[in-house]
């Protein structure tokens, strides 16, 4: 299934790059291809069970200190 | 690929009872299954006063939102961001907007196949649910705005005579003791459920804000209208909170991850109406379908124009990729997922949905001057 699924991926994106291309815009097609690499990677990482940390740690990190604040205030 | 120019060209336009239905669609959303066992959590016997307080809170917020539609008629929040806070800056601050209604759509996508897999089809890859769910969602952003807000106009009074059934056959089920004594809890406790439910109903409004007043056509004595539009989405949500304590008792909806889908499986009307379970997952399927695609249309849209690209829609399909694969990554477990929406989410929210909008909104006034000038 997940060699069909990237199979569909490709041909899918190379589909879009070729229309991009027919406009010409270069800023368009760099960030189409970036994109495409972003969403392909992470997908094939899940396949392969490779961990990816979820960016909510992140977001929780920063809001550490308010989020605690509010454990306290409710507790 | 022609479509796609001719897309790109036309300008789109929505009615005021459009936008005004999706806006209704978008809070009910996630709220109609999750809110009650939330708000019984904190609030106890008062989780239904609790949601009419965040009702009451929430129109602040509404009006704060309608406030700066005013002060900057005809523009979205990005424009708005770009004027306020400078080119670099305003850029800066949208990405990060963008991140954020990219995390809420991972996150809502999360949710219903969450849902689907733990309640109705239980050996079905949450992957597999992901991708149908988001591709409906992609396709309606490809088509525009206006399509989806057309689809919302044909799809609400089914939704609501969907919710409505519920409602009705759960009355003979009510029992008030179940709630009382009233008013026993603190206003602490009250105050708690009120926060949560406006950091998941009424906050990520703001992505709205990249519709509206741009696309809205009829400007006119606009606000009556979303204010009672915004009452009557907050009628559904503090009903089905009345209704799932009263019926369920306070402690059961408090343990029950989707205690409106409980209510909805108990149902039994005379023997005839019985497994009434999926007209309430239909229903919040629908909701929930606006609801993801209005913070997926942000993200793209936000991203798209903060970086200039010729149209949004070239990159809807690698974006709808990104958070499929968001989703997959996004809560490693059901238990992560509610200690990160109690301790991290409602911050999260108020960051872009409050406290965003306001400074945009007092920089905006502190700069007038110099803001005018720039637009002449």
């Amino acid at each position: 299934m997940w060699l069909i699924l990237l199979m569909v991926i490709l041909v899918w994106s190379g589909i879009g790059l070729k229309g991009l291309r027919k406009k010409g815009s270069v800023k368009d097609m760099a960030t189409y291809i970036i994109l495409w690499a972003i969403g392909t990677t992470g997908l094939m990482l899940y396949r392969f069970g490779i961990s990816i940390p979820t960016p909510l740690d992140g977001i929780a990190y920063i809001y550490h200190p308010l989020s605690s604040l509010w454990k306290q205030w409710f507790a | 690929m022609m479509r796609m120019e001719v897309y790109g060209l036309v300008k789109e336009e929505i009615t005021l009872r459009q936008f005004i239905l999706l806006m209704i669609l978008f809070i009910i959303g996630t709220s109609i299954l999750l809110s009650p066992a939330s708000l019984a959590a904190s609030a106890d016997n008062d989780a239904w006063i609790s949601a009419l307080v965040a009702m009451g809170a929430g129109l602040v917020i509404i009006v704060l939102f309608w406030i700066i539609s005013q002060q900057f008629p005809e523009r979205n929040l990005v424009d708005i961001s770009e004027l306020v806070l400078g080119k670099w800056l305003g850029k800066a601050v949208s990405l990060l907007f963008s991140y954020f209604a990219l995390i809420s759509a991972a996150s809502v996508l999360w949710t219903v196949g969450n849902f689907l897999v733990t309640q109705i089809i239980v050996r079905t890859p949450a992957l597999v649910i992901h991708f149908l769910v988001m591709f409906a969602v992609v396709y309606g952003i490809q088509l525009g705005i206006e399509t989806i807000c057309r689809t919302a106009e044909i799809f609400f009074p089914y939704i609501v005579t969907l919710l409505s059934i519920i409602y009705l056959f759960s009355i003979p089920s009510v029992e008030i003791k179940q709630i009382q004594p009233l008013l026993d809890s603190s206003f602490k406790q009250i105050s708690e459920g009120a926060a949560f439910d406006i950091s998941v109903s009424v906050l990520p409004l703001i992505v709205l804000l990249m519709v509206f007043p741009k696309y809205v056509s009829e400007k006119k004595r606009m606000l009556p209208k979303i204010l009672l539009g915004y009452v009557c989405a907050y009628f559904f949500i503090v009903a089905i909170t009345f209704i799932t304590t009263t019926v369920l008792g306070v402690r059961v909806t408090a343990n029950q991850s989707y205690p409106t889908y409980v209510i909805a499986k108990s149902l039994n009307i005379e023997g005839l109406i019985q497994r009434a379970e999926v007209i309430i997952a239909v229903s919040w399927i629908l909701t929930i379908f606006f609801k993801l695609s209005m913070y997926f249309y942000a993200s793209v849209t936000v991203l798209a124009q903060t970086i200039g690209l010729t149209s949004y829609r070239s990159i809807t399909i690698p974006m709808g990729l990104i958070t499929i694969a968001l989703s997959l990554i996004i809560y490693p477990s059901t238990i992560y997922a509610n200690d990160w929406n109690e301790t991290t989410w409602l911050w999260f929210s108020l960051t872009f949905g409050f406290v965003y909008p306001l400074l945009l909104s007092v920089i905006g006034r502190l700069r007038g001057k110099s803001i005018s000038s720039n637009n002449s």
